[in-house]
């Protein structure tokens, strides 16, 4: 039997029972548009995190307060306040961290901002000085504010190009007031724009002094410093910076312990490292649920087929009698499922590509999907391999009928 | 050309086992046109599937032009099929879903022929007279019209054993007498034909008569008249409640 005639004997036996060759296809079109959606999906979500947590600043190490309270139960980030501005000179001495460049410590709140007609929720942040340098801000109009505006806890403010659009439209901010928790603050410089990290919009948040946002936004809780950015001199010191850092405040704190520390030490490669890791669990989770998504379309496939057989041995026996071989006959219902899985695989392919776009227009809170080369690849693969490893097993009982027992049959 | 040496067939299990045939010998010639007959579950169907190469006997020897078939490889069974032997079913056995065309080239696809593909279908479309009705479902036609499409699948390959199993069976007596001429036309081209049937007109058409009853053979004659008769008589007086399970 000539190639060419094998392939034309199994279309015509697809076309022939057209309705089972059409659900067979759709099997295999949900399994595949799924296995792509779901790791387009995935490589979107991991590779924003990663982005999110880069977007931090270069070679910071950040410390946060924590604690083990008198019962020994650790509290959570955030929620104690045993960084003090004396921990912040501490680990701005160079003597303290010889790897360090400066010690930035930063608290923040979300809250309206108004002006004119205009309000705006954003993340407003106190600070000092440095923070532009360490989270890489620049200012691109005006100035930001020095060191005797964070001692004489000024009522100034550098706003992010979000901000600036939503509450002066028309206006240029500079020189303008806003009005945070009923007291005006000037709007002395304005950040260039950074864009999005991730889903994060670094151009979103107004900085000013960290004293006159303990002052005049916070007046009625303590003063707390949420974190402090600690900027090493290179990548590579972040390590030596984090080792120096935990040692001068275990020493500030008179702690002897380290797991008792009132605070956690993180560099910017652990954030990145914990973003990977939760991405390729994220990945692994989603690559399941593909698989089994293709594998519930396997087994349709091989119970429609084996169903064929059965209702084909009529054909299968005449075929025989007329001098089909077991291989022939075998060649025939691979072609049909490796056809199937062709047809199957290629719409599926066109289906994740066109669902994955789709999704990214529809979920705008979901980071646009990445259809990637290999995605493909693998989406291909296994539907070639379930599409064939399901009709196997048919192909095989249908080429061990015993001719006669196929003519008897009908 | 068959050689049949103390063949047995059994079907079932070893616990309960079921036999159609034993102790069958037989020898048919190459250009002879033998007439297999007997009554329904006397084993004549299960003879005429194991001399075609679709069954093998369960005891015996075969051999076909020569070959002991038992030691004959599956492909090899199948190219014999394809090559040398041509099959007509009393219930035509046609693929239904295919054309009338697609089903008379069916040998040929699977004997490798391309070139010369066409030209072999159309002849023996034309000769069995059902060219007009190349391109229709093989499911439309009437019983007679199906048994020519049959017989002409039969002949593509040009075979030279035709093996027909109750050919006019199914069939009303007008087809059956065209199927009749082509089966001696066939018989006067020097191919050897063996018929299984009831029917004593479709008999005394051959050669050579074989009898079988309850698996055997019982009587091998010429087709005389009173052989015939014989043969006749002895089918309407076997009862039938006496007979072995019937295995069709």
């Amino acid at each position: 039997m000539k190639f060419r005639d094998a392939i034309l004997v199994a279309y015509r036996g697809l076309t022939r029972h057209w309705v089972r060759a059409t659900l067979n296809v759709l099997g295999i079109v949900a399994g595949v548009a799924s296995v792509i959606m779901l790791v387009s999906v995935a490589h979107a979500v991991s590779s924003t995190t990663k982005a999110a947590v880069e977007g931090l600043g270069a070679n910071l190490v950040v410390v946060y307060p924590s604690g083990a309270g008198s019962s020994g139960v650790q509290r959570g980030i955030g929620t104690a306040s045993s960084l003090t501005p004396n921990d912040v000179t501490a680990l701005g001495n160079v003597a303290n961290v010889p790897d360090g460049v400066q010690a930035v410590p930063t608290a923040g709140v979300s809250t309206n901002v108004s002006a004119l007609a205009h309000t705006w929720q954003t993340d407003v942040i106190g600070t000092t000085a440095g923070f532009g340098i360490a989270r890489g801000y620049t200012v691109s109009q005006g100035v930001s504010f020095g060191p005797s505006a964070v001692n004489a806890a000024q009522p100034v403010v550098v706003i992010g190009q979000t901000v600036a659009k939503e509450i002066f439209p028309n206006v240029n901010p500079i020189g303008q007031n806003v009005l945070i928790n009923q007291q005006d603050f000037k709007v002395i410089g304005e950040y260039a724009s950074r864009g999005y990290s991730g889903v994060y919009n670094q151009d979103d948040l107004v900085i000013m002094p960290i004293s006159s946002l303990w002052d005049f936004v916070l007046p009625s809780t303590l003063p707390r410093i949420q974190q402090i950015l600690v900027q090493a001199s290179s990548p590579s010191a972040t390590a030596s910076v984090a080792t120096e850092v935990t040692n001068t405040l275990l020493h500030s704190h008179s702690i002897t312990d380290p797991a008792l520390a009132d605070f956690q030490v993180e560099t910017q490669q652990d954030l990145v490292a914990s973003a990977e890791r939760l991405a390729t669990v994220m990945q692994w989770m989603l690559g399941v649920v593909a698989v089994i998504a293709l594998l519930t379309g396997g087994i349709g496939i091989m119970s429609l087929m084996l169903a064929t057989v059965g209702e084909r041995a009529y054909e299968i026996g005449v075929r025989r009698a007329v001098g089909a071989s077991r291989e022939d006959i075998l060649g025939q219902f691979l072609i049909e499922a490796l056809l199937l899985a062709v047809v199957g695989g290629v719409a599926g392919i066109a289906l994740g590509f066109g669902g994955a776009t789709f999704m990214g227009d529809v979920l705008t809170d979901l980071p646009t999907p990445v259809v990637t080369g290999i995605a493909v690849l693998i989406a291909g693969l296994v539907a070639l391999v379930i599409g064939v490893g399901a009709g196997l097993y048919p192909a095989v009982r249908a080429s061990l009928l015993q001719p006669v027992e196929a003519v008897r049959r009908q | 050309m068959i050689e049949l040496a103390s063949v047995g067939r059994t079907y079932g299990s070893a616990s309960a086992p079921v036999t159609a045939l034993r102790d069958v010998n037989l020898v048919i010639q190459r250009g002879e046109f033998v007439a297999i007959v007997g009554p329904s579950g006397s084993g004549k169907s299960t003879l005429l599937n194991l001399i075609g190469c679709l069954d093998q006997p369960s005891s015996g020897h075969l051999l076909f032009l020569g070959e002991d078939t038992s030691t004959l490889t599956d492909t090899k069974l199948s190219r014999i099929r394809n090559r040398s032997i041509g099959f007509v079913f009393q219930m035509f056995n046609l693929v239904p879903e295919l054309t009338v065309y697609e089903n008379i080239e069916l040998p040929l696809v699977y004997a490798g022929v391309t070139r010369q593909r066409r030209a072999m279908t159309t002849k023996v479309l034309e000769r069995v007279g059902m060219a007009h009705r190349a391109d229709h479902p093989a499911s439309l036609l009437s019983g007679g019209e199906q048994q020519r499409v049959a017989i002409a699948r039969a002949l593509v390959n040009d075979p030279a054993l035709i093996l027909a199993d109750e050919p006019t069976g199914s069939i009303d007596p007008a087809s059956a007498e065209q199927v009749m001429q082509l089966l001696g036309e066939l018989h006067d081209q020097a191919r050897t034909i063996v018929v299984v049937t009831h029917n004593m007109s479709v008999a005394a058409v051959a050669q050579r008569v074989v009898r079988i009853e309850s698996g055997t053979i019982s009587e091998i004659g010429h087709s005389s008249v009173e052989s015939v008769t014989a043969v006749a008589r002895a089918d309407v007086q076997s009862p039938a409640p006496a007979l072995p399970a019937a295995v069709e």
